[in-house]
């Protein structure tokens, strides 16, 4: 008899990982030392990984197995986050570390990994499981995939063990390449096997958003056109492009946030109640929200999207460069360090209820949020008028500091009826002592253990582009006055005037 | 001037307005109230009161409480209370978080008093959990009333000399109910919470193996701890039939927050695992079929156990098929 579950206590502890390796290409680069590293150093330390864990990194970059270790060493010791480094657990984890050079453009590199996967297998008893990380440029995912399926990497004789694939965002740059991106990896996994990573639903305050609706039974009845007037989501950062001007010049914030991390937000938070928590539940529930988005037809684009683009301000005494300044950017560039839209959901519980949504660099803060704002009371009582100024907000704080507000009104001591707006602040720091995970490290954990609940589908992907491209569409045909913002300001007027059109206002998070 | 609940939650009262008229709003300053169950602790005349202060003190930072400590002093003949509040200033904020705290000093004889005196200052509508610092207080009959108002009840163990007893005192508490009937609370030992981490890494590492058919356990200290004899319970509750031979390796009894069991070996047809953890440090080597790897086991003090201890939701069915199975040598 296998003690297969026997031995789990789910109050006390959370299952384990089952033997693998994790295959990361690209694993010079920057993400793997910043974050896949770390959170997998980390899931050893909270003894998430089997004895039967390795890894085996891939890059051009020529190296031998001690140099990776030493090199992903001095990156868990630098971007480790809120846990200590354990000399003794590195010196055990760095042993299952492995580094294969070569060149993913070619079928070579495959077939070498071919050799090492079943040497590492031998050496470290992984079971024949492997997740392929594809930590690359977007351009090469096909190609990856493809010279995985030449060498047969794809799959295992043995049925017990898995194969999976997990890419980077974002997927495809408009609605045709990411048919085609998907097509492309269907060519060689099936999609179950295929983990779309989003790091935003990784996050615990996105997670939380489900506990939230649906653990509480007094805020659903709520969350609906009848009693919810608008909804605002905010994904701010106060820097620039920060050295990704190449990159971010062919991105935008429409597609580099709006369309997948805040859409994945959108559909957490309006999505109806899923029949059960599992996996595909709650993803079919997300995938119907999004495709229930109307679409904007392309005369109704002006009216409900503005794109931004931050210039140079002088800001404490410091001069910062406009986008078209920065290195990499072309002086005449067009892209959106901005973009707000204004999305419908055609179903019965949303309809007509504005979502808002925006997100840009260089203003003056890095916070984002989701605030639903709900309507007034039906009758004002009260002389002075506040509440109407002031109505009930409740705002999920997603960072920099996690938590949930509730504004209500509350009478001001003394005689006399005056109101006066409060807020009644969960906390999540402070409500709980421990540390939360970062979303790599949930991720990463899910992946092996085959959840996919927070990752996206290809539906899901294919949705919310069909919502943006319309938009991006009729940007791609016009001509915009950019710079068309300051730095350290909250965006272009015409973002403003988006909201007044419907007599709402953005708030200043 | 005699304990009295009234005068203790106007005491309290009168604390939390002066904190408020200190704060300033426009600063962010001030002080946020902060409570999620009502925490009562026995403890002993002899237990040292800033140790125990210190780690209640961290134990709040995670769960919020009005804490009331019970300490008993045989030889009182009044039973005395003073208030205060625990402030902490979270990283990076201005605002102060406050939790409530009672301290209570009575003698045995007025058990009956203080039994009614908490019945006046528990808080309202959320849970309330009794840490028994000293198994044996669990047994004086006068605090029954409060032990009938718990939702949970909390012992340790693992500072037992004599496991018999100790064994004997958790089996009464998780039987002894109202009446006969099953108990309203649920118990829990931090001895148990100690081999958490001995549990998961085996659960990790036979998670696919086949199931182990014998076994040993080893354990510095001349008499056995109960964390080994949860753990060899546990064993033989989730692997019927398994023989586990146990057995001293080291007669020193190192102190409860250094780790006692020393080593876990498990063997079958196509099971081969062995945990060791030579020192007792956090250090554990574990071998499976051949092949080394290392855990981290960080030392486990009162303040984190309980702490963990709090954060369980839901009863521990597993714990008490452990209890039921459990031997002492």
């Amino acid at each position: 008899m296998a003690a297969t579950q026997v031995l789990d206590d789910p109050l006390r502890f959370d299952r384990p990982a089952p033997p693998a390796t994790v295959v990361i290409f690209g694993a010079n680069g920057d993400l793997t030392q910043r974050k896949l590293m770390p959170a997998l150093y980390r899931l050893a330390f909270e003894r998430r990984l089997a004895p039967g864990f390795a890894v085996i990194g891939t890059s051009r970059t020529v190296m031998s197995d001690a140099e990776f270790r030493a090199k992903m060493r001095a990156g868990v010791e630098k971007y480790l986050e809120d846990s200590p480094f354990d000399a003794a657990l590195w010196e055990e984890f760095e042993r299952g570390l492995y580094y294969l050079a070569g060149d993913i453009s070619g079928d070579a590199l495959y077939h070498e990994l071919g050799a090492k996967l079943a040497a590492v297998e031998a050496e470290r008893h992984t079971g024949g499981n492997a997740l392929f990380y594809l930590s690359t440029q977007p351009s090469y995912y096909a190609r990856v995939a493809e010279g995985l399926g030449t060498a047969g990497l794809q799959r295992t004789e043995d049925p017990a063990a898995w194969r999976r694939i997990i890419v980077e965002k974002p997927f495809g740059h408009d609605q045709a390449s990411a048919r085609q991106l998907n097509a492309s990896l269907h060519g060689v996994f099936e999609e179950p096997n295929i983990y779309r990573i989003d790091h935003y639903l990784g996050k615990e305050t996105v997670q939380n958003i489900l506990a939230f609706r649906f653990g509480n039974g007094i805020f659903e009845p709520l969350w609906n056109r009848r009693y919810v007037n608008h909804v605002q989501i905010t994904a701010a950062e106060n820097i620039g492009v920060e050295g990704r001007g190449g990159y971010y010049q062919e991105a935008g914030a429409l597609r580099d946030m709006i369309q997948n991390h805040l859409m994945q937000v959108m559909a957490t938070i309006a999505m109806e109640p899923p029949a059960v928590f599992d996996a595909a539940t709650v993803r079919d529930e997300r995938a119907k929200l999004l495709r229930s988005i109307r679409i904007l037809k392309p005369d109704e684009v002006a009216t409900h999207a503005v794109a931004g683009q931050y210039g140079p301000a002088q800001i404490g005494g410091e001069r910062l460069a406009g986008f078209r300044e920065e290195k990499g950017v072309a002086p005449d560039a067009r892209t959106d360090t901005y973009a707000a839209v204004t999305l419908f959901i055609e179903n019965w519980r949303w309809a007509g209820v504005p979502f808002y949504i925006r997100s840009g660099k260089r203003l003056p803060k890095r916070v984002t949020d989701i605030a639903i704002q709900f309507n007034t009371a039906p009758l004002s009582l009260f002389a002075d008028g506040e509440p109407g100024k002031w109505p009930n907000l409740l705002v999920v704080r997603i960072q920099p500091e996690e938590g949930i507000s509730l504004r209500f009104f509350s009478k001001r001591p003394g005689s006399g009826m005056t109101l006066r707006p409060v807020t009644m602040d969960f906390n999540y720091g402070t409500s709980f002592g421990e540390r939360s995970p970062s979303a790599y490290e949930t991720l990463l954990l899910d992946a092996l253990l085959g959840d996919p609940t927070l990752y996206t589908r290809q539906d899901m992907v294919e949705a919310s582009w069909a919502v943006v491209q319309p938009i991006l569409d009729v940007w791609s045909g016009s001509r915009f006055e950019f710079p068309n913002y300051a730095s350290g300001t909250w965006g272009p007027k015409e973002s403003e005037e988006m909201l007044a059109r419907r007599g709402h206002v953005w708030r200043i998070p | 001037m005699p304990a009295d609940a009234a005068r203790l939650l106007h005491e309290l009262d009168e604390t939390w307005r002066g904190l408020g008229k200190d704060q300033d709003k426009d600063l962010g300053t001030g002080v946020l109230r902060a409570c999620a169950m009502t925490l009562i602790v026995a403890a002993a005349e002899a237990d040292d009161p800033q140790e125990l202060g210190g780690m209640l003190s961290s134990l709040m930072q995670q769960h919020p409480s009005r804490t009331i400590v019970v300490r008993t002093c045989p030889h009182r003949d009044e039973v005395e209370a003073r208030t205060t509040v625990q402030c902490w200033m979270p990283f990076g904020r201005r605002q102060q978080i406050c939790g409530e705290w009672i301290e209570i000093y009575a003698g045995t004889a007025q058990f009956g008093e203080v039994a009614l005196l908490l019945l006046g200052l528990t808080v309202p509508d959320l849970p309330v959990v009794f840490w028994v610092r000293h198994t044996a207080l669990g047994h004086l009959d006068a605090l029954r009333p409060v032990l009938s108002m718990a939702t949970r009840v909390i012992v340790d163990t693992s500072e037992a000399d004599d496991q018999v007893s100790a064994l004997d005192a958790v089996r009464s508490l998780a039987q002894d109910g109202p009446d006969g009937h099953e108990p309203v609370w649920r118990l829990a030992d931090l001895a148990w919470g100690r081999i958490t981490r001995w549990r998961k890494a085996l659960a990790g590492i036979l998670r696919n193996a086949p199931a182990p058919s014998r076994g040993s356990i080893r354990w510095a200290g001349e008499k056995m701890s109960m964390p080994a004899c949860y753990l060899d319970a546990w064993l033989r509750s989730v692997f019927p039939g398994i023989e586990i031979d146990l057995a001293s390796s080291d007669p020193v009894r190192p102190p409860v927050n250094v780790g006692r069991i020393r080593v876990v070996q498990l063997n079958g047809a196509g099971v081969d695992v062995r945990l060791e953890r030579p020192t007792g440090g956090p250090n554990v080597v574990a071998i499976t079929d051949g092949l080394q790897s290392g855990l981290v086991f960080p030392r486990l003090d009162e303040a984190t156990l309980l702490a963990e201890e709090l954060g369980i939701a839901g009863p521990d069915h597993l714990f008490r098929e452990a209890l039921k199975v459990a031997r002492t040598g």
